[in-house]
């Protein structure tokens, strides 16, 4: 079958094909092979310099140049992973030359280019703290969205993968958080335009959050670069202060035609099932409580059961009826042609991403085109271009039902069906996950667009003038129906879409000007001008009596439609950045940006962001130059200032009084009131950064090693408060407080073993110190991180745990024992006894990757750790606290149940005042657990075919890999799995500040994380 | 070439130098710009109109429901923890309940700041209604003060010279975190605002507030600072305009506040759905409610039933008679399904003239008639009427016997119990002191910064 799509398409581009087979002429032959093995390369580019005409060497290495005029070519050759040799070569008329190559690995990646911001610049001469990841390192593993394959790669980038639901945002922090109530994630800038994150478009319904960066292809990418440090993100001005993730997609580089088709297969289980009561132990449990209480005779029961139905019913294990198997299947076709005037890459990618949630998958299909045209001689053209369509189909989890209610409210002696085949709705249809499940169709359908096209014009040599524009539209629709039993109408059912479009424009303008002095000076000037706007509305349509959702029934006439205030914002900017190095030795480079925003009030329009950043190849000096095992040494230090104004709200600065619309009156006569109080210094927060590092290889670069010092200091954070209500109002936005993160990161490569056997390990680890320094003159309570009691406290890591200290439970009462403020126990839980507690934030994260290969085999392991934090298992306070309506989880066996025991849990209880408190659920540090883990992400074992079969099956080559993802975590945390963000709760409609006060910390009957197993093949041909 | 280079860099400069005004300046949806809101003068007349609305919804029995639950008065809800923490007397601060009060407290000072504000922006305004704006809005934000301060601070008179302290006071709208004002501070603007309400309101009005209306609540602001005199002397500026009259045949002004001839202000109600005493009538309502949410004192139920000739006894209610722990006591004053609130009316007024008059040992005669048209209409002619040669402290005492019972659920008592505490009387509330910390509510949480002191808790039980 794929054969045949094959040769269609074959078909299909064959008479293009015969359009540029050339003239007879001039010929280079040759072979391209490594120096050392002897190994001929397959993917050599051979291009000319002067005319720009090239050649990519075949499968054995050899390649044939034809050159349609005679004369003396500067050849350039040049194969990823080796250093770039250049030729020169005489040819006449008609001649043909023989040219073999031997091409050395560039261990020191002397050649190797960084994206850096508004350009590219080499690896070496970086000056800012950078790091590159390339697209198959996205790719060698089955993740739901690019940036959860980042994970254990980046020293200093802290990686949480939402949960095991399709679709979920994974929680991205670079170099700890500065953030409180506007969002502490990076920016992303996708082939230059800064796109739509928010992931609160779809709020937290379902109990997920929707990630707005699902769409993105990670086959598309050709490499991502983080930028950690101010000297590489103050570029970006007001948006660059929590680092800068920019995504650069594929384009067509080597001459010729290139083929590629992916497919991966695979399956998804939990890493962790929940272990919840069955029906005799709930029921035990229940009776116990009840007992304990001075309860006679049997409890009562919930879901109008009787006992004689209890006991006759053997009990529903809901875990098993919402958890199954997963199935993943992906396939990728990519076509690229390198040429000389044109070159183009496609990309078709159908991914079907299934969960172990019973009901869950997201599909995505995307087909990108990149061309690259030179349209004269000084003049090019770029063109982005990516359509891609996300299908999530969704089911309830967490706590909206679901797998969360299997984990609570759907109690073990509740049945599915009634014993006369109805389903059984006893205790409401969402304490029935089946039910639910099988009565609700849910479907959240997302179309992007992004789109850019780019013009270099050389005006003069080494004057680049690039002119920019990109569009980013995303049209979100969230559809949902409901039969008849959930709504309780009288009617077929009720359908639901919440529609979100977002459009997102940008142009950037910029001049780039290169001279090199008298050899040894180097300089480049960039100067810049950037204008974004964005443009947000909803809509919200729904009818009744509907058998089917509205993208399968019409929508009715009675359907009522409600129009939300869309939401508009704009940046405007301007950038400059200087560069300048003596002898590639000593390295400078300053950097300014103005940074404008309609989000920002009138006495603080404009911002000013400069950086100042150097570097120092100290091993080109000559006392160290030909030194025995320091082959490469670099120090670097930079300062600058960068802001964060991401996801602040567009109108927070504005003086509002209610709509014109507002019904409220009083004696009959209309009345008009302020809503909301002006705040012209509303602004970006401003972080001050310091980021000293070394690079260092040793022993001809076998051992590469990396460390940075790093200071960021953050004033201005943007807060949404709750004021003194004294002003009249209960909440605004302020710019209150200061952050300080301190750190350091470490990472190295070793090329343990090089030859036939190879063995490199790349490990890094990073240490981030967080401190709220200050937040004016306000209490912990001014700023909630949502139900979960974290909070903003000076002097304590940024969302501590704010908790009453549990003890332990009084052997001879089975009560539990608080401790209150001043030290002393309690059995009374006041709210007033909270204090800081726990560690919110990780000690140390990091990951450590060993690569073996043998022959055409190759065998990866990545690990993953995060030490020294600890998670808030908020549901466990319901699961293991007061007996309600909610299953226990095997834990509670370890209860306390007789005078004299020793146990974890209390008594049980339904009654709250046993526990000392008046309401049953409350927060105290017995929920509150080391998060420490060790995790195997990833394991690949790949199979690379040898040429000669490769040629014989007549492909160029072609790989077969098998992956598991997650085989196992090593953990003392007894909840489902260590690495967890819960969906975020809007704290007064406030998304961001949940998600930055509790982001990885918090787990509330949170999804586990998937385990899967999958074959991939990769062809290229 | 070169042509071409000119057109890119002008492209450029005209590019980046497009007006980044128009390129940054992007209106709200869904809501009005404050530069746009106000025109003229005129436009504050509905945002006068908001500030009425929101004391309306302030005084629909909220703020006397915290007062009365602190008093004698009430017995312990039996549920509504939060109410329970009032009558408890120990009030968490995060208490919602006390949160939502305080802070619709704070809207009707912040927009009556709102007004002075916006009218200092056109200083054309005609004088009219500049002085009809500012005198209404300060009228209501001197209501807002003066309920805060009782609620929230030690009565005045708790230190000599009244510096301990009180609220925030606000007279600007910002969001500014403030500290707590001390009490005579915050005295001394509530009558600064009322001296100019009385100074400058109509004498009528129609709905909203007049002259009148403003001298009652500064006579009643004087009470409260035992300012006796000053006291006496407005409520008789008031009284002897001859507008109020006594009704003598009813007992309850809560039936129609509307067209009673003793409103001296009123929150007005139009409709059912647009019920101002909603809250009066939601916890107290017994007529259709087995289980009120507010039940009264056994102390209060008896003084009234006490007297069998006091026909205030039908303004209360037995329950569960004789069942031990299950009898209890409810209030039938507010057994309406929509009703306005008196907020000043000439009841309160007479009595609080009798009484300041006997205080200041001043003219007693017309202190003992108020008294007596009072007994007169509880109890029948000749029942308990005072002799006309009555002392002082009879007086004073009957008044304050009257305005228990007149007054039952108009959050009064526990201010009568306070006042007289830092008049220097030994004053015991149910078996706590007048002053234990607990006797004050708690401020919400997040009134709490470094400048704002909270209330010391505990100490009543």
């Amino acid at each position: 079958m794929q054969k045949l799509y094959l040769k269609a398409l074959m078909l299909l581009l064959f008479p293009l094909a015969i359009g540029m087979v050339p003239a007879l002429g001039q010929t280079i032959v040759g072979t391209v092979s490594d120096d050392i093995t002897g190994e001929t390369l397959f993917g050599v580019t051979i291009i000319t310099n002067e005319t720009k005409e090239g050649v990519a060497s075949d499968v054995d290495g050899n390649y044939s140049l034809r050159l349609s005029k005679a004369g003396t070519y500067t050849l350039r050759v040049s194969y990823v992973g080796y250093s770039t040799q250049t030729k020169t070569v005489t040819i006449a008329a008609g001649q043909k030359i023989t040219l073999n190559v031997k091409m050395a690995e560039d261990v020191a990646k002397v050649e190797e280019t960084v994206v850096v911001g508004y350009g590219v610049q080499r690896k070496r001469d970086l000056t800012g703290s950078i790091t590159k990841l390339d697209g198959d390192e996205l790719t060698d593993m089955p993740a739901p969205s690019f940036e959860a394959a980042i994970q254990g790669k980046a020293p200093g980038v802290q990686i949480t993968t939402g949960s095991g639901m399709a679709g979920s945002p994974t929680v991205v922090r670079i170099r700890g958080l500065a953030s409180i109530s506007a969002s502490g994630d990076p920016l992303y800038v996708i082939d230059g335009i800064p796109m739509t994150q928010d992931i609160a478009l779809r709020g937290n319904s379902g109990g997920m959050n929707n990630n707005p960066l699902a769409f993105l292809n990670p086959e598309d990418i050709e490499s991502i670069e983080i930028l950690k440090d101010a000297a590489a993100n103050a570029i970006y001005g007001a948006r660059g202060a929590n680092g800068v993730i920019l995504i650069t997609t594929k384009r067509a580089h080597t001459p010729g035609w290139k083929f590629t088709f992916n497919t991966r297969v695979g399956i998804s289980t939990p890493t962790r099932k929940p272990k919840m009561l069955n029906k005799d132990q709930y029921v035990q449990m229940l009776q116990e409580a009840w007992e304990n209480d001075g309860g006679t005779g049997r409890a009562p029961l919930t879901g109008g059961l009787t006992w004689n139905q209890v006991d006759s019913m053997p009990g529903t294990d809901w875990v098993d009826e919402t958890i199954g198997v997963g199935m993943k299947q992906m396939y990728n076709f990519g076509v690229a042609k390198g040429g000389k005037d044109l070159s183009f890459l496609a990309n078709f990618t159908h991914d079907d991403n299934g969960t172990f949630i019973i009901g869950n998958n997201y599909v995505r299909s995307s087909v990108r085109l990149n061309l690259d045209a030179n349209l004269a001689k000084n003049l090019k053209l770029r063109v982005n271009s990516s359509v891609s369509r996300g299908q999530n189909n969704r089911v309830d989890a967490a706590w909206s039902g679901g797998l969360g209610a299997a984990m609570s409210t759907a109690l073990p002696i509740y049945p599915i069906k009634n014993p006369d085949g109805s389903w059984f709705r006893g205790a409401g249809i969402g304490n029935n996950p089946v039910a639910q499940r099988e009565n609700k169709i849910w479907r959240t359908l997302e179309k992007r667009f992004i789109n850019g096209a780019g013009l270099d014009y050389t005006v003069a040599k080494g004057l680049t003038v690039t002119a920019q524009g990109s569009y980013d539209y995303m049209d979100l629709n969230d559809d949902v129906w409901e039969s008849r039993l959930i709504t309780n109408n009288n009617n077929a059912g009720h359908s639901l879409r919440n529609t979100v479009w977002v459009s997102n424009y940008n142009y950037t303008l910029s001049a780039n000007y290169v001279k090199t002095l008298k050899e040894d000076h180097e300089i480049a000037v960039l100067v810049g001008h950037e204008y974004q706007r964005s443009y947000t509305q909803s809509s919200r349509v729904e009818a009744q009596d509907m058998r089917a959702p509205f993208y399968t029934e019409e929508m009715p006439m009675t359907a009522t439609r409600t129009k939300n205030p869309s939401d508009k914002w704009a940046f405007l900017g301007y950038f400059s950045r200087a560069n300048y190095n003596y002898k590639k030795k000593y390295f400078l480079q300053a950097g300014l940006r103005a940074d404008a925003s309609s989000r920002f009030g009138a006495n603080y329009r404009w911002g000013l962001f400069p950086s100042i950043s150097g570097a120092w190849v100290i091993s080109d000096e000559a006392f160290l130059k030909h030194h025995k095992s320091i082959s490469f040494l670099k120090l670097r230090a930079g300062y600058g200032r960068s802001g964060n104004s991401n996801n602040m709200p567009s109108n927070a600065r504005f003086g509002l009084f209610s709509p014109p619309e507002n019904q409220i009156q009083y004696n009959s006569q209309p009345t008009f009131y302020q809503t909301q109080i002006r705040n012209e210094n509303f602004r970006w927060e401003t972080s001050n950064n310091v980021d000293v590092g070394v690079e260092m290889g040793l022993f001809k670069d076998r051992l590469t090693l990396t460390l940075d010092l790093y200071s960021k200091k953050t004033n201005d954070v943007i807060t949404y408060l709750f004021i003194p209500p004294s002003s009249g109002f209960t909440n605004y936005w302020e710019n209150v407080g200061s952050i300080s993160n301190r750190g350091i990161e470490f990472s190295f490569k070793s090329r343990n073993l090089v030859g036939k056997f190879k063995w490199t390990t790349d490990f890094n680890i990073a240490r981030n110190i967080n401190e709220v320094t200050s937040l004016g003159v306000y209490s912990e309570d001014a700023v909630s991180g949502g139900t979960n009691d974290t909070r903003v406290i000076v002097g304590e890591p940024l969302g501590t745990n704010y908790l009453v200290r549990f003890s332990h439970i009084n052997a001879q009462t089975g009560t539990p024992v608080y401790i209150d403020k001043t030290g002393k126990e309690t059995y009374t839980w006041d709210p007033a006894d909270r204090v800081p507690v726990g560690n919110i934030l990780p000690k140390a994260v990091g990951g450590i990757t060993n690569n073996f290969s043998y022959k055409n085999f190759d065998l990866s392991f990545l690990f993953v750790f995060v030490l020294g934090n600890d998670i808030y298992e908020s549901s466990a306070k319901r699961q293991n606290g007061v007996v309600t309506d909610w299953n226990m989880d095997t834990r509670i066996f370890d209860r306390w149940q007789t005078a004299g025991d020793n146990a974890a849990y209390p008594r049980l209880t339904r009654n709250t005042q046993t526990y000392g408190s008046t309401t049953p659920w409350i927060n105290t540090t017995q929920w509150l657990q080391n998060g420490s883990y060790l995790r195997l992400r990833n394991v690949t074992f790949g199979y690379s075919i040898p040429r000669a079969l490769a040629k014989r099956i007549n492909v160029q080559s072609m790989r077969v890999t098998l992956i598991a993802t997650n085989l196992f975590v090593i953990t003392r945390y007894t909840g489902m799995d260590p690495e967890v963000s819960r969906d975020t709760e809007p704290t007064q409609d406030n998304y961001n500040q949940t998600r930055n006060l509790a982001g990885s910390a918090i787990s509330y009957l949170t999804p586990p994380q998937e385990r899967t197993f999958s074959l991939a093949i990769n062809v290229g041909f | 070439m070169k042509k071409l280079n000119i057109y890119i860099i002008a492209l450029i400069v005209a590019v980046g130098s497009v007006s980044c005004k128009k390129m940054l300046e992007i209106d709200p949806e869904g809501a009005t710009l404050e530069e746009e809101a106000i025109n003229k003068p005129e436009d504050l007349i509905p945002v006068l109109n908001a500030i009425y609305d929101v004391t309306a919804n302030t005084m629909s029995g909220r703020v006397q429901i915290f007062n009365d639950l602190l008093s004698d008065d009430q017995a312990k809800p039996p549920s509504h923890n939060d109410y329970q923490e009032i009558y408890n007397r120990s009030v968490l601060f995060f208490n919602t309940t006390v949160a939502a009060v305080y802070t619709d407290l704070y809207r009707i000072v912040n927009r009556a700041n709102v007004i002075e504000y916006q009218l200092s922006r056109f200083p054309d305004a005609s004088p009219q209604l500049s002085q009809k704006l500012l005198a209404e809005s300060r009228f209501l934000r001197a209501i807002a003060n003066f309920e805060t301060v009782k609620l929230w601070a030690q009565p005045y008179g708790y230190t000599t010279d009244n510096s301990h302290p009180g609220i925030v006071l606000r007279t600007t709208p910002t969001t500014e975190p403030k500290s707590r004002a001390s009490v005579k501070e915050v005295y001394e603007a509530i009558i600064s605002d009322l001296q100019y309400a009385v100074n400058n309101l109509p004498t009528t009005n129609g709905n909203y507030a007049d002259k009148q209306a403003a001298q009652a609540l500064l006579a009643q602001v004087y009470f409260q600072m035992n300012r006796f005199a000053d006291a006496a002397q407005l409520a008789n500026d008031v009284i002897n305009t001859g507008k109020y009259t006594i009704d003598t045949t009813q007992l309850n002004r809560f039936i129609r506040p509307d067209s009673s001839t003793e409103t001296i202000f009123r929150f007005v109600s139009t409709s059912n759905v647009d019920n101002r005493a909603k809250d009066f009538i939601s916890n107290y309502r017994t007529d259709n409610n087995p289980n009120p949410t507010l039940r009264l004192s056994a102390d209060l139920y008896t003084t009234i039933i006490g007297d069998t000739l006091d026909k205030r006894k039908s303004l209360v209610r037995i329950f569960n008679e004789g069942q031990g722990n299950n009898e209890f006591y409810g209030s039938s004053k507010f057994d309406f399904d929509w009703t306005g609130v008196p907020y000043l009316h000439l009841t309160a007024l007479k009595l609080l003239r009798a009484e300041a008059l006997a205080e200041s040992n001043q003219d007693l005669p017309t202190a003992i008639a108020d008294i007596n048209e009072i007994r007169k209409r509880a109890y029948g002619a000749g029942h308990k009427e005072l002799a006309l040669n009555a002392l002082p402290q009879t007086i004073i005492d009957a008044a304050r016997y009257e305005r228990r019972l007149e007054l039952m659920g108009e959050g009064n008592r526990i201010q009568d119990l306070k006042r007289r505490g830092a008049n220097g009387e030994a004053i015991t509330i149910r078996a706590a002191n007048w002053s234990c910390n607990g006797m004050l509510i708690q401020f919400p949480i997040s009134e709490k910064t470094s400048l704002f002191s909270m209330n010391p808790t505990g100490g009543c039980n």
